[in-house]
Parts: structure tokens; C-alpha cells; sequence
């Protein structure tokens, strides 16, 4: 752990630093929005849209060297395709709810296809690996900045919209008789998701920007009573699992992303059992206790 | 003089694609009327509610509250939908709750200090300002229906709608709700959908029985001979408040 920490402050290794950065601050933006994503159970659409990303990155890849376009970088290819996989899937969900799986399968799925497609047919070689599962350590300072950025975004458009936001998720009925435009704001909430997952993907990759958007929300969610606590707490729980993430990757040689996934994974299984505990075995169940 | 109705169906008819739910509906219910809507599953009395809130438009006819569409006056409805379909998990305070019946299509900041006292108000009301900062997930059955009708109440309304208010209760809960709903008719219309017309019947004044079509009885004018009718077959009335004594037979 030492070894790790004078290492941060090593000048040498600066790429250090910017990864336990982005780490930092992308775990305001996974916080907020996963907490989001958990009470309003639409992890698995964040799924989808996190691997229709890949279509965005390839085709935005292919136009930029195969067709010429330097302009076209590969991220508002994947800005592009998340925002697409948002809405359709959104408007999928709801106007026609009993068809929500298998598009969500089906962007998930040709998402994926889409991609790797077009890298294959990209001249030179590109390694899918690192958007697949992330390279923290190649952070750049300008990728920092957009992450801040982001963070704004996303702090902005939370606090803007946080009690609009609670009536839709907790009671959507109720809020569309209300008068409120339970559609629109639906759809925002996709499609902020899908700008986070985009600028996340670079921290642990496609396949597990699902577990960081979830899972500290989830330990988060066994002990928050109000939404905001929920969300402070997703983000400081997000902040440690990166750091010993990559504090263990650095002193034991391991790959970041999975690293920082399993010290989620393990704190989700610890809170569980935690969560059992403390409801304390000797109260009467539920159903029996459920009186005036 | 004599008052317009505050609910006015007029030749209403209801289609999901070609299944006819409701068909000619003409209904008029005045201003301080305490209403049940009875039927048996699949009648169309879910529908019928869903008409007066707006959430769904009429294939044919009108639907006027207050002499306007309801989705002019959304602000004059309150509504208090079944439990089940929330996630009682929710990490929500039951103040949280209450407030989120004073928000409107209008943009909005965070919560006003009106807002805040409204919604002290109307839990006041209902008897639940001890648990304004519990959260929702650890009230009982009893409570949380009594919060919802709490979060109908503080947008200020001059009719509540309540889709099976003692569903999911115990009897002696659903008995104060009763008392609740009694005392607030005193300022207000009243419809519910409850399937247990026995239950709700001490405050009731009119029941509409709903199956395809509508038919109105003052509560004191409904017989069995209706009942059978509208559930089409052997029906058993349960009657509450009675006390059957059997006298041994005679040896």
C-alpha cells in the first residue's frame, strides 16, 4: 500500500496520478447517475447502451482512417450510438413494454457486432481489448477534463431535476397524473446514462461499466433512507473501490479494470451480509407485524 | 340554482383496439357525493377511474370534470393509486412522498416553504406527522395508504380519487381510513373502486356499478336482485356490523 502511495507521488509517473484522478472523478458521475439507474431498475438498458458503444467507437474508427475522415474520432461515434441505443430502447420501454428484452438484447448483441466489424475492416491494427475492458493508465490530461466536465453536466442536470426525478422513478403513474411529462424525463435519465457510460468507458471498459454504475449504488441503497444519501454514498463508496482497485492492480501487477470490478463485487457480497445481520434476528417477520 | 356536476360522462365509449371496455356511459355526479365504484375483474371500473384522471382519452364521448377535460384541471384531482405497484424499497421519506403531490407540469425549483406546510397539513390530517422523517419501506400496510392519501390531499383538491383504499389493510386500519374518507367528504367529492362494497358502505352515498355499461343506485336503493345482475351469478353478500344469534334448538 505504501509502495502504492509514493508511487502517486512519483513525478516520473504521471500516468499514475491521472488514473487515480479519473477514478476520483468519474465516481461522482457513477454515483448520481447509478444511483438513478438502480432505484429505477434499468440496469440492463445501461447495459445495452454500454455495449452499443462499441458499434460508435468502430464505425467512428473506420470513417476516421478507412474513409478519410480525420475529424471523426472514435468518441462521437460512441457518443452517437449511446445516445441512439437511449432513446430507442426508452421509447421501446415505453410504448411497448413487453418488447423491452429482446431490444435490449438486440442492441446489446449487434451493438457488440457492429464493432468489432468495423475494426476488423480498419487498416492497422486496433485492440479492442482496451474499450472492452478499460486502460485506466492510458488516461491523458485532456480526458480528465472531460470528465470534469461531465461531473458538471451530470451534478447540474441531478439537482435540477432531483424532484422531478424522485416522483418518476418512485411513482410514475402518480406523476403523469400530476401533469408531469413522465416521458421526457424517462428519456433524459437514458440518455444522461448514456453520456456517463460513454466517458466512463475508458475507466474499466464496456463489459464492466455496468458493475461500477450498479454496484456502489447497491451496497449504497442496502442503508440510504433518501435518495441524496444514497447518492453521496454511491460516490464515496465508487471512490474507495477504485482506489484499492488500483492500489492492489499496482503492488500485485494485475489489470486495473477487473481489479477495481472485484473489490466492488466483493464489498456488494460483504454489504449483503452485513444488511442480513443487522436486521436483527429476533424481531418478528413482517407480515406479522404489519398492523394499523 | 341548481349546481353542475362535478363528473360528466356523456356517451362515453372505450375501445383497447377492438375490445369494447366501456360502452354509452352517461354519468353525472354532483358536488359532495361519496361514490363506490363496484364491478366484477375486467368490468371497465378501472378504466372508467383511468377516464376521470386523464390517463386515458375516450374513443368516443366526453369526459368533463369541473366542466373541463381532466387534464385542464389537474390541479382539482387528487388521486391515491394502489400500493402494489410501488417499490416499497424506495429510499423515500414519507415527507418526501406527501410533497410529491404539490409538484405540476409548470418547471420547477426545489420545494417552497407552502409546499413543506402543505404537506404538514395534510399529514397532519391523517394523523401522521410523528413519521413525517421515517422512511416509507418501514410504515405499515395502514400507514403507507394513509401517506398516499396524504400526498392526494396537499395539492389542495376538491375531488379525490382512491382505486381500492382498504385493499392490502387490516380491518380496524381500514375502519379509520373510513372515518378519514367520511370526514373529508365533508368538504369534497369522493369516488372510489373498491371490491368491497360492505366495507366501505357506512360512508357511502351512491354506487355505480360498472360492467361494460353503468348503472347508478343510491346506496340505500341497491338490492341483491342488482348485485346478481351486475356480477352475473351466485353472489354472497357479506354483511358487516351484524351479529347472527343462533338459537339452540329446542330439544
Amino acid at each position: 500500500m505504501l509502495e502504492f502511495l509514493g508511487a502517486l507521488g512519483n513525478a516520473d509517473l504521471p500516468f499514475l496520478r491521472y488514473a487515480f484522478l479519473a477514478g476520483l472523478l468519474s465516481s461522482v458521475a457513477f454515483g448520481i447517475v447509478g444511483s438513478y439507474v438502480v432505484v429505477r431498475r434499468i440496469s440492463y438498458i445501461a447495459g445495452a447502451i454500454s455495449h452499443s458503444v462499441l458499434g460508435g467507437i468502430g464505425l467512428g474508427l473506420y470513417l476516421q482512417v478507412a474513409a478519410g475522415w480525420g475529424w471523426c474520432h472514435p468518441i462521437y461515434g460512441a457518443v452517437a450510438a449511446a445516445l441512439v441505443a437511449a432513446v430507442a430502447i426508452g421509447l421501446v420501454s415505453l410504448h411497448a413494454r413487453q418488447r423491452e428484452d429482446t431490444v435490449i438484447g438486440a442492441f446489446w448483441a449487434v451493438g457488440m457486432a457492429v464493432g468489432l466489424l468495423f475494426l476488423a475492416r480498419t487498416p492497422g491494427y486496433i485492440d479492442p481489448m482496451s474499450y472492452l475492458f478499460g486502460n485506466i493508465l492510458l488516461i491523458s490530461r485532456s480526458d480528465l477534463w472531460l470528465v470534469l466536465a461531465l461531473d458538471v453536466l451530470v451534478v447540474a442536470i441531478a439537482l435540477a431535476f432531483y424532484n422531478r426525478f424522485l416522483a418518476v422513478c418512485f411513482d410514475e403513474e402518480f406523476a403523469r397524473v400530476r401533469g408531469l411529462r413522465v416521458e421526457l424525463y424517462f428519456l433524459l435519465l437514458l440518455c444522461l446514462t448514456a453520456l456517463t457510460v460513454v466517458l466512463l468507458v475508458r475507466v474499466v471498459g464496456i463489459v464492466m461499466v455496468i458493475a461500477l454504475l450498479t454496484l456502489p449504488a447497491a451496497v449504497a441503497g442496502l442503508f440510504a433512507r433518501r435518495l441524496w444519501q444514497m447518492m453521496l454514498a454511491a460516490m464515496l463508496l465508487c471512490m474507495l473501490f477504485v482506489a484499492v482497485g488500483l492500489a492492489l492492480s499496482y503492488t500485485r501487477d494485475l489489470p486495473s479494470g477487473p481489479t477495481i470490478i472485484l473489490v466492488a463485487g466483493a464489498a456488494y457480497l460483504l454489504a449483503l451480509l452485513l444488511a442480513r445481520l443487522l436486521r436483527r434476528p429476533g424481531r418478528a417477520p413482517r407480515a406479522i407485524a404489519d398492523g394499523r | 340554482m341548481v349546481q353542475a356536476p362535478v363528473i360528466a360522462l356523456k356517451h362515453v365509449t372505450f375501445a383497447y383496439e377492438d375490445l369494447v371496455v366501456l360502452e354509452e356511459v352517461n354519468l353525472a355526479i354532483p358536488a359532495g357525493d361519496l361514490v363506490c365504484l363496484v364491478g366484477p375483474n375486467g368490468s371497465g371500473k378501472t378504466t372508467l377511474l383511468r377516464l376521470l384522471l386523464g390517463l386515458l382519452r375516450p374513443t368516443r364521448g366526453e369526459v368533463r370534470i369541473f366542466g373541463k377535460p381532466p387534464d385542464r384541471v389537474r390541479s382539482r384531482i387528487g388521486y391515491m393509486p394502489q400500493q402494489a405497484d410501488l417499490d416499497r424499497r424506495f429510499p423515500v421519506t414519507v415527507l418526501e412522498v406527501v410533497l410529491m403531490g404539490r409538484l405540476d407540469s409548470r418547471l420547477h425549483g426545489p420545494y417552497t416553504a407552502g409546499d413543506r406546510r402543505a404537506a404538514m397539513a395534510a399529514l397532519g390530517e391523517l394523523e401522521l406527522t410523528d413519521l413525517a422523517r421515517r422512511p416509507f419501506a418501514s410504515l405499515s400496510g395502514g400507514q403507507r395508504q394513509r401517506v398516499l392519501i396524504a400526498r392526494a390531499l396537499c395539492g389542495g383538491p376538491e375531488l379525490l380519487l382512491l382505486d381500492e383504499p382498504t385493499a392490502n389493510v387490516d380491518a380496524l386500519a381500514g375502519e379509520r381510513l373510513i372515518e378519514i374518507l367520511g370526514r373529508l367528504n365533508q368538504r369534497m367529492t369522493i369516488v372510489l373502486v373498491s371490491h368491497d362494497l360492505g366495507f366501505v358502505s357506512p360512508v357511502v352515498k351512491t354506487v355505480v356499478c360498472v360492467n361494460r355499461c353503468v348503472v347508478v343506485h343510491p346506496l340505500g336503493e341497491l338490492t341483491e336482485a342488482h348485485l346478481r345482475e351486475l356480477y352475473g351469478g351466485r353472489i354472497c353478500l357479506v354483511e358487516h356490523d351484524r351479529v347472527v344469534v343462533r338459537e339452540p334448538a329446542d330439544a
